[in-house]
């Protein structure tokens, strides 16, 4: 499975596993073991709002553009992320979300 | 030759005189009353119903009864009737009633003591010596009014000289108050009797009064100073830092004004109403949320009051976040407060856009950039996109609600909530 990023500000994170052909974004499962090699499928067949543009299989291997959601001091791998290919099952390790700043605490 | 005696008037016998024993006892009797003469009392007015033989009387002017019109006469009862003599000047006579010798002097009895004048010395129940020259050994002495006031009066020659009193226990001396050496009011004490020190003056010349407890001069008060140059405590002075008593003198850390050092009120809880003034936070995790976030448990407190009618208040209170104010407000004596304000400046107008229920959370603007354009996002919820001057394919930060899209995509414009 290869997955390209589109980074956008968002309030809540982006969390994402994998079993096979299917993607669990923010809890909810979405099946793409029906797109057929060389299909375009259109992004509203998901309705979710993580899935912007079209979904497609070439060779075999899925593509997936998802929303990247990062706060307002992501690092730049979050702003200007890289693609992954995704050849495992399980929780997907992705891009920072934001960079915490530390509480200045004067004692 | 006369016929009686000059002095006392005794009748003397005549030669060849008949009745001679008449004569005789006649000078005797005049003899028995005069001759170490005591009466039963001075002055008196009324004979007594029932005379003892001998009994003397001294009378008044106006005596009544029997002895009506022997005014100051000296009257005997001889057993019949009552004999009259006339006290001449300078006679002694002791009275019983009174218990007290006098003497007949112009015309009436008067005490012996009346005349005591120009004494060398007295002593009264002890001995008087030339230094004290009126000695009074006794359990009290009495200096009472003769009608009205009394005064005690103790005069100095000069002002170099002393007019003191001196209390003294076995005779060592142990406090002097009076004009020592001056003519101020001074009050001297002594553990010992040799060594002294002033522990109170009152000026007369200066008008001040001055407090040296100890030997040195601690406190001076004048018409229009009262100095004190000792710490003062006692309920003059608050207890601790948030002691409300209106009349107790602050000392420095009151409320925490004037502390450099740890404010002395720690607070672990940021809403409870507090007397006006500057605290700090010491507040754990635990206590956050009476607090207007983390930070500002550490940190410094103004905390200000406002009177609304007696007993309530109008608490307005300034937190701080690092270097970022925040400002509470209860309109009940701190039983609730209203959220919280910041203020914006310029370490948290641009910054992290945040909002709860619609008001602003976070910085006023925010700005940021990514693989899919720019964007400006305002605290009211208002949020611009663009991607340089290109069209805009996917938001480069997420909208809500309509957007409005302008130049063929090349900015959109919308809402961020």
């Amino acid at each position: 499975m290869y997955l390209e990023f589109s980074p956008q500000r968002r309030e809540e994170p982006l969390d994402l596993s994998r079993t096979g052909d299917v993607l669990t974004i923010n809890g909810t499962d979405f099946d793409f073991s029906d797109v057929a090699d060389d299909e375009i499928r259109p992004s509203a067949t998901y309705e979710s709002d993580w899935i912007t543009q079209d979904v497609t299989r070439i060779n075999g291997v899925l593509h997936l553009t998802l929303i990247l959601a990062h706060g307002s001091n992501a690092p730049q791998a979050t702003l200007f992320p890289e693609p992954i290919t995704l050849s495992e099952d399980g929780p997907v390790t992705l891009p920072e979300y934001d960079i915490i700043i530390e509480e200045e605490i004067l004692i | 030759m006369p016929d009686q005696s000059p002095r006392l008037q005794l009748p003397y016998i005549q030669p060849s005189q008949a009745q001679k024993h008449v004569t005789h006892n006649h000078a005797l009797e005049r003899l028995d009353v005069v001759t170490q003469l005591v009466v039963e009392a001075f002055g008196a007015v009324t004979p007594p119903p029932a005379p003892v033989m001998g009994q003397i009387f001294a009378l008044d002017a106006t005596p009544l009864g029997d002895w009506a019109g022997q005014s100051g006469l000296l009257a005997q009862w001889n057993g019949e009737n009552w004999l009259f003599i006339t006290p001449s000047e300078g006679w002694r006579a002791f009275g019983v009633s009174e218990q007290e010798l006098r003497t007949y002097q112009g015309g009436s009895w008067q005490g012996l003591l009346a005349g005591l004048d120009q004494l060398d010395q007295l002593g009264i129940g002890t001995s008087a010596d030339p230094t004290n020259r009126l000695a009074v050994a006794s359990d009290a002495t009495l200096f009472s009014h003769n009608g009205a006031g009394h005064q005690i009066k103790i005069n100095k020659d000069t002002a170099p000289d002393t007019a003191t009193v001196l209390y003294q226990s076995g005779y060592i001396g142990h406090a002097e108050m009076g004009l020592a050496g001056d003519n101020n009011w001074s009050l001297k004490v002594s553990p010992d009797g040799t060594v002294w020190h002033q522990a109170m003056v009152v000026d007369s010349t200066a008008q001040s009064i001055a407090f040296a407890p100890a030997g040195t001069e601690r406190s001076v008060m004048s018409d229009t100073d009262f100095e004190i140059n000792v710490p003062v405590s006692g309920t003059a002075v608050q207890t601790d830092a948030t002691d409300l008593n209106p009349t107790a003198l602050m000392p420095v850390g009151a409320f925490g004004l004037g502390a450099t050092d740890s404010i002395a009120t720690r607070l672990t809880n940021g809403q409870i109403p507090l007397g006006s003034g500057f605290y700090s936070g010491s507040g754990s995790s635990a206590n956050v949320a009476t607090f207007p976030n983390s930070p500002s448990r550490y940190s410094p407190i103004l905390s200000m009051n406002r009177r609304i009618t007696t007993g309530q208040y109008q608490i307005t209170r300034m937190y701080f976040s690092g270097q970022t104010p925040i400002i509470n407000i209860s309109s009940d004596t701190g039983a609730t407060w209203g959220t919280y304000n910041t203020l914006y400046g310029t370490k948290n107008l641009v910054g992290t856009v945040s909002q709860s229920g619609g008001d602003p959370s976070g910085a006023g603007i925010e700005r940021g950039a990514n693989a899919n354009g720019e964007y400006t996002r305002f605290a009211d919820g208002t949020q611009m996109a663009w991607n340089g001057n290109a069209a805009i394919t996917t938001a480069p930060a997420s909208f809500v609600g309509t957007i409005t899209k302008i130049d063929g995509d090349k900015l959109w414009i919308g809402r961020w909530f």
